[in-house]
């Protein structure tokens, strides 16, 4: 549907809007993001306290009563000019003064509490009547022939020389409407558009705003294709001489509606109601005179009848009338209780340094933070670097080895073979070729050897180191996979300033792997559970025992067997060469490692180092 | 004293286990080969003096386990270490428990040769103190106090007047110690006597 503003020549006497909600800029946004977050209890407060305590009670002198002027101002005010002169009349205290007011306008008002009365159509009852605790007093009988409870339809017009007959035929026309709320209007004819069985999508509506006079001129003149009008409305202009009936014709036309046309069933006529803040007599007094008017000059008024059936028309509409005026509601009240919206605002504004003030101190916390990160990162880096040293040493050893041992076969084979032929046949060409073989055997394993000594590492130098030190360190290592895998590690290091003799970083590898062991261990076996380190003084007091334990399964017995084997994981990863780097770690640094389990379930991996005090006593 | 001794050799790597046989009976050597260190140490006798050819990296007891085991059983064994890398540190430890050599692999037939005549040497001394321990032990407390004072280079007539016993009864024991010691004569007895002595 699209949304446009009305033609210009055919806007005579455009009715003056009623005192709009100013626009409250920046600080009113603000405000309404407030009272948003503060949400229902906020509405709830400020809506008690314009009923109970926001006005003084209205009993008499000048009142102000809002009434709907779906044809424009002066039509309105001629229409129900005879009425209210008649309540003038029968309740003297008071002088009625009557204001001509659009949908919006009503709306408003009733929010803000600037008409004491208000006359409107039925619809607008039910959105507003709840939210603002509006005494219906009287229901109008525009037509003794009808019910108060049957007095509202709208009728859907199309010209007559046109050739719709049906209400699809329209689907993609221009069809011209007043507003989006009203009542004997639109609303009423929306649920007669979606029974054509189309997506109401489909139509193309032009909400053009009031006076209704503006549509069927816009139809006559084929600006629209067809027109959605109260009932009535087009007839009271035909007899008004202001268009000629013959012109149009009504689309879907259901039971006549006081000698009407109507497109729609019958809902109930207009209603008088009283705002809160009138007092109990004055509205007493008003509802008595209404019924009393007899119909001749004036309107003719019932007992208020139930708009129920407006409501479910609402609830087939899937419109709220709570929740669709919610932010207008929010936006009035703001205006009136402008002093709890400055306390509001000021609020806001500490609140809002607050923030600010938060956000610099997160700032600044988070570069220190960076900053440690990044030292983090660079240790991380060293210790890989470290590791992977150690990692390609430990393989040029294993290499070596491995390689070793059939270049020692080669060379046994050669010279076993010489010596044979020295003995049986000394003259045999065989006898130098051999013997080469057995040196070149010998200068692959002289490579090899060399190989193995470049990459080995000087053996580190000694320091004090802090074991809670060295743990906090790994720790903060370790972290990400502990979170990964849910577990818990924890120390008990006595005294608490136990320490060391080692070298920093090599200490620091040796625990990582440790951990790093036991987390592979968890991440195999697929579970959570704990880590526990526990540091003690040896018997022998210039060591300090070390004991990591955890509770993820434990060695197998093929792994104890030999748990310093390279090239013998259990892992599916990694070269199994973890626990021979960490072992010779510690033997460099004159330590010792034993591999176990404990009953518990898991591993227990012991470690023995020189004690720091150690260091002092040589010194 | 110059029968031939065997070599065990330790060696879980079968390809260069049997490499090594064949080169120690190129150099004319009964072998006896084992492939672990458990193996090892629960099936050799002890008492028969032999050269050990020992790597260090084995499955299980490593070879420094099975050295320290065979020192505590204080067996006649040469012990020559073999090992894949040659580290100071290690050589170093190896001989303070008692190696006659450590060889890196892959090891030459001579230096083998020379450290194997090394290993049969000490084998032969400790099983030949062994033994003349063995006589020792069997002596009566009186044929005891002659050796000792015959190896003191003591004569029958000095020896008899400081036990308070006849000439010809020192002359008799002496014989019979000689005897009982399985040395040639007095003066063997004397240099044997004073190898268990010191």
């Amino acid at each position: 549907m699209r949304y446009s503003t009305p033609s210009k020549p055919f806007m005579p006497k455009h009715p003056t809007p009623a005192p709009r909600i100013r626009r409250a800029g920046l600080q009113g946004a603000l405000l309404i993001g407030l009272m948003a977050l503060l949400g229902p209890a906020a509405a709830a407060a400020a809506h008690a306290a314009s009923t109970d305590g926001g006005h003084a009670s209205v009993n008499a002198g000048d009142v102000t009563v809002g009434i709907l002027a779906p044809r424009g101002t002066a039509h309105t005010l001629e229409q129900w000019q005879a009425t209210l002169d008649a309540l003038d009349e029968s309740i003297p205290r008071i002088s009625i003064q009557a204001r001509a007011m659009t949908l919006d306008g009503i709306a408003a008002a009733v929010a803000q509490g600037q008409v004491d009365f208000v006359l409107t159509n039925p619809g607008q009852f039910v959105l507003l009547g709840t939210p603002y605790a509006l005494s219906w007093l009287a229901t109008l009988r525009s037509n003794p022939a009808n019910s108060a409870r049957a007095a509202l339809g709208s009728v859907l017009w199309v010209r007559a020389d046109s050739s719709y007959r049906r209400v699809e035929q329209l689907a993609e026309r221009r069809i011209a409407a007043v507003h989006e709320r009203a009542f004997g209007g639109y609303l009423l004819m929306r649920p007669e558009l979606q029974a054509a069985g189309m997506d109401i999508d489909a139509f193309e509506v032009d909400f053009v705003g009031y006076p209704v006079d503006a549509l069927i001129y816009q139809l006559r003149d084929g600006q629209a294709e067809a027109a959605i009008m109260p009932v009535c409305m087009l007839e009271q202009m035909a007899s008004e001489g202001l268009v000629k009936r013959s012109d149009f014709r009504a689309l879907a036309v259901d039971e006549p509606l006081g000698g009407c046309v109507s497109s729609t069933p019958a809902y109930p006529d207009w209603t008088f109601a009283a705002l809160p803040h009138v007092s109990e007599a004055l509205t007493g007094d008003m509802a008595r005179s209404l019924l009393a008017m007899d119909g001749e000059d004036t309107a003719r008024w019932g007992a208020p009848v139930s708009a129920a059936r407006v409501a479910t028309l609402f609830d087939d509409l899937a419109v709220h009338p709570l929740g669709e005026s919610l932010a207008t509601r929010l936006m009035d009240t703001l205006q009136r209780y402008w002093h709890y919206s400055v306390a509001a605002a000021v609020l806001l504004a500490l609140a809002l340094l607050y923030h600010a003030w938060l956000q610099r101190k997160a700032r600044r916390h988070g570069r220190a933070l960076e900053a440690t990160q990044l030292a983090l990162r660079e240790r991380e880096r060293e210790l890989a670097d470290a590791q992977s040293l150690n990692v390609s040493g430990e393989l040029a050893t294993t290499l070596a080895h491995e390689l070793n041992q059939p270049l020692a076969a080669i060379r046994h084979y050669a010279e076993g073979s010489v010596l044979r032929l020295q003995r049986e046949a000394p003259d045999s060409p065989l006898l130098e070729p051999l013997s080469r073989i057995g040196h070149e055997a010998d200068r692959g394993a002289g490579i090899i050897d060399q190989a193995r000594q470049w990459v080995r590492r000087d053996a580190p130098t000694p320091e004090r180191l802090s074991l809670h030190g060295l743990f906090d360190h790994v720790r903060a290592l370790a972290q990400p996979r502990l979170q990964r895998l849910d577990v818990s590690l924890t120390r008990s290091i006595a005294p608490d300033d136990l320490g060391v003799l080692g070298n920093r970083l090599a200490m620091e590898q040796v625990l990582g792997n440790l951990i790093g062991n036991s987390l592979d261990a968890f991440e195999a076996a697929r579970r959570n559970g704990w880590i526990q380190i526990d540091a003690r003084r040896a018997a022998d007091p210039d060591r300090v025992t070390l004991t990591v334990r955890d509770n993820a399964g434990g060695f197998s017995p093929e792994r104890l067997a030999r748990p310093f084997m390279p090239l013998d994981s259990t892992r599916a990863q990694g070269m199994g060469l973890g626990l021979v780097i960490t072992r010779r770690l510690l033997q460099r640094q004159g330590g010792e490692i034993t591999v176990g389990n404990h009953a518990d379930g898991g591993a227990a991996i012991t470690v023995q180092m020189p004690a720091a005090e150690s260091l002092e006593a040589a010194q | 004293m110059s029968e031939t001794l065997a070599v065990h050799l330790v060696d879980d790597d079968a390809g260069v286990a049997e490499a090594c046989r064949y080169l120690l009976e190129g150099l004319g050597l009964a072998v006896i080969d084992w492939r672990s260190g458990e193996d090892f140490l629960a099936g050799v006798n002890l008492e028969e003096p032999a050269a050990v050819l020992l790597d260090m990296r084995l499955p299980g007891i490593d070879g420094k386990a099975v050295h320290e085991r065979l020192q505590a059983a204080d067996a006649c064994l040469g012990v020559i270490i073999l090992t894949g890398h040659g580290d100071v540190d290690m050589a170093v430890e190896s001989m303070k428990r008692g190696a006659v050599d450590f060889l890196q692999k892959p090891v030459g037939a001579e230096a083998l040769d020379r450290a194997l005549a090394s290993a049969f040497a000490r084998a032969r001394q400790c099983a030949g103190d062994r033994r003349i321990r063995d006589y020792a032990a069997a002596l009566s407390e009186r044929e005891r106090e002659i050796a000792r004072r015959v190896s003191q280079g003591l004569t029958n007539r000095e020896i008899a007047e400081a036990l308070h016993i006849a000439v010809r009864t020192v002359e008799v024991h002496r014989s019979r110690v000689v005897e009982k010691m399985g040395a040639a004569n007095s003066a063997e007895l004397a240099a044997l006597w004073q190898r268990i002595e010191t």
